[in-house]
């Protein structure tokens, strides 16, 4: 499922900043500056990425994020120090003043997928903004998985060894 | 420029002017000014300094290494600092934390009589890190 909040707009490149001394290797890599009075602060595309996981996981109904492959590589790519769960199932696009955000989630099932979407997209947008500075456009949701409470007792029940009948 | 003078004593046990096991001697304005840059951002809460990958963001201080602290002599004979920075959850608005830790620099400067030297206090968050993670990667 994917539901579209508004079009997207400016998506500007990060050399908008114009001075030599502000092309450096963090600009490049996708950061955008933030104008401010007593200096620039440049937040880089990570950071967006993370608040809009992390706000995600904060609505009761997400189990997860990242469809079931995106899981199974996150979680071994986590066991060897490279990967970060808070990230998986997130990408952003990130201009000079707006952000739009992608995300995949796994629900719990017996919540309403409509009304935990819709809180996503809430909390994601009052995180984003409130951090950041950015407003966000757009917050497009594909929940491509359920999740069953008892989904990971699944194996311990298999090999338990009890019989299955007297 | 070098300069083996301090302005004056400044009372903060955490100022960039307490003599640190380690350091050379003689000090440059521009380890001076991230010395002062490194306290401001150890004093600010929800904030990590970050030394990038292959430690790239840092500056050495004799034998100590003030992670997250790029200082550079400008053209304008003044140095320009770049904070590298990682912000803790759930942080608070980031230009907020940024002008913090600004003006805590900038403040330290102006303690040591040495805000004259200082050119722009750049600020780049690289990352979001949870509070357990605040002491175990730092």
């Amino acid at each position: 499922m994917a539901e579209t909040q508004s079009p997207s707009e400016g998506q500007s490149t990060p050399g908008a900043q114009s001075s030599a001394r502000e092309s450096t290797d963090v600009t490049r890599r996708g950061s955008e500056p933030l104008a401010s009075d007593a200096g620039q602060t440049t937040i880089a595309d990570a950071v967006v990425t993370k608040v809009a996981g992390l706000a995600a996981r904060e609505v009761p109904g997400v189990h997860d994020l990242g469809g079931g492959a995106t899981r199974a590589i996150g979680n071994v790519s986590q066991r060897v120090g490279i990967g970060d769960q808070r990230t998986q199932g997130v990408s952003v696009e990130v201009g000079e003043r707006e952000a739009a955000v992608d995300l995949t989630l796994t629900i719990e099932y017996g919540e309403s997928i409509p009304q935990v979407a819709d809180a996503v997209r809430e909390q994601i947008v009052k995180r984003v903004e409130g951090i950041t500075g950015l407003s966000v456009t757009e917050v497009n949701i594909a929940v491509n998985d359920l999740y069953f409470p008892g989904d990971d007792d699944d194996d311990q029940g298999a090999d338990s060894g009890e019989p299955r009948v007297s | 420029m070098t300069t083996t003078t301090r302005a004056r004593t400044v009372a903060n046990p955490a100022s960039p002017d307490r003599p640190v096991a380690g350091a050379a001697p003689a000090t440059t304005r521009r380890v001076w000014l991230a010395r002062a840059a490194s306290t401001a951002i150890a004093q600010t809460d929800d904030l990590r300094a970050t030394a990038g990958p292959q430690g790239r963001w840092r500056t050495l201080d004799g034998a100590r290494s003030l992670d997250g602290v790029v200082a550079i002599e400008g053209g304008d004979d003044r140095v320009e600092l770049a904070l590298h920075v990682d912000a803790v959850w759930p942080p608070r608005p980031l230009a907020e934390l940024a002008d913090e830790v600004r003006l805590r620099t900038i403040g330290e400067a102006e303690n040591a009589e040495r805000d004259g030297e200082l050119g722009s206090v750049r600020v780049f968050f690289h990352d979001v890190v949870d509070p357990d993670q605040r002491t175990a990667r730092r």
